[in-house]
């Protein structure tokens, strides 16, 4: 199977497994007791963080794999991450501000959990805006694998934020008493089929950025060929 | 409506972002399609007139 089918498979796959969660999150699972019906935004947010910090720590393991082997590959794949990371962790802040208001009664807090993702959100957007800002090239890559190193330590600060600090956010998989936060089964279910669909939207979108910057490290190549057989073909 | 306003807005701003995040991938990648098919005949117009022929 060719890469192009693949990512087409893959493509209708995740189509599918989206339209089950989006069944599961608004007609299979119940009503929580207590917030109702906002609390299905957690159906979506919660994956949404999962997947951004996924894709965080694939920026910072392939950056690394980057710097020890030198394969551009590497250097495509830790970008593609970092940048569909932005726009899931974007999406993470936006609906856990959307269920805050009606819940806790305002649209932001400076709780731990907020606050450090705020932050790996700003260490990403500053990710893109260094690698935007140098040319592309070894000496971007470079900078940029390290740079995604060190901000993938603010990943585990925001994963742990709800045990090692005060928060008002809830944990909703796994209290400090070490309940969850899910009563009933079929709440379970949903946020597993939700997460395995959203997980599915980011390797799709993954793969198709890794083929964008392929293809345009390609026509850098093909470019500069063709300056040189320009050139030629003058001296000819 | 009520807080449903909230997860009304939730799902349609996830679902607005991925499908523009989506279509400027799958826009860019069209593109970057084209102009590889023109660089590549041209490279190859330019082998040819150099007497290279295909590498």
């Amino acid at each position: 199977m060719s890469k192009g089918n693949a990512t087409k498979l893959l493509g209708a796959a995740t189509l599918g497994l989206m339209v089950a969660a989006l069944f599961m999150v608004f007609v299979y699972a119940p009503a929580e007791a207590t917030q109702g019906d906002v609390q299905r935004i957690f159906y979506f947010h919660v994956p949404l963080a999962w997947v951004a910090f996924a894709a965080f720590a694939i920026t910072a393991v392939a950056g690394l794999f980057y710097l020890w082997l030198g394969y551009p590959v590497f250097d495509q794949l830790a970008y593609a991450a970092a940048e569909a990371g932005v726009v899931f962790c974007t999406l993470v802040l936006v609906t856990g501000s959307l269920w805050a208001r009606p819940i806790w009664g305002t649209w932001w807090t400076w709780d731990s959990r907020l606050t450090s993702t705020f932050i790996l959100w700003l260490l990403y957007v500053g990710y893109l805006a260094l690698r935007a800002a140098l040319a592309d090239g070894e000496q971007g890559a470079r900078m940029g694998a390290v740079f995604g190193l060190v901000a993938a330590a603010d990943v585990p600060v925001v994963v742990v934020s709800v045990r090692l600090w005060r928060t008002i956010h809830p944990a909703v998989l796994v209290t400090r008493e070490g309940s969850h936060g899910l009563a009933d089964a079929r709440m379970v279910a949903t946020l597993l089929v939700s997460m395995v669909a959203v997980t599915a939207v980011f390797g799709w979108l993954l793969a198709l950025r890794v083929a964008t910057l392929r293809a345009e490290a390609r026509l850098r190549g093909l470019a500069a060929e063709l300056l040189a057989l320009e050139r030629a073909s003058e001296e000819n | 409506m009520g807080p449903l306003i909230y997860l009304f807005w939730a799902y349609t701003l996830v679902f607005v972002a991925l499908f523009l995040y989506l279509w400027f991938l799958q826009r860019r990648q069209a593109g970057n399609e084209a102009e590889l098919k023109r660089l590549s005949a041209r490279v190859e117009a330019l082998r040819t007139g150099l007497g290279q022929g295909a590498q």
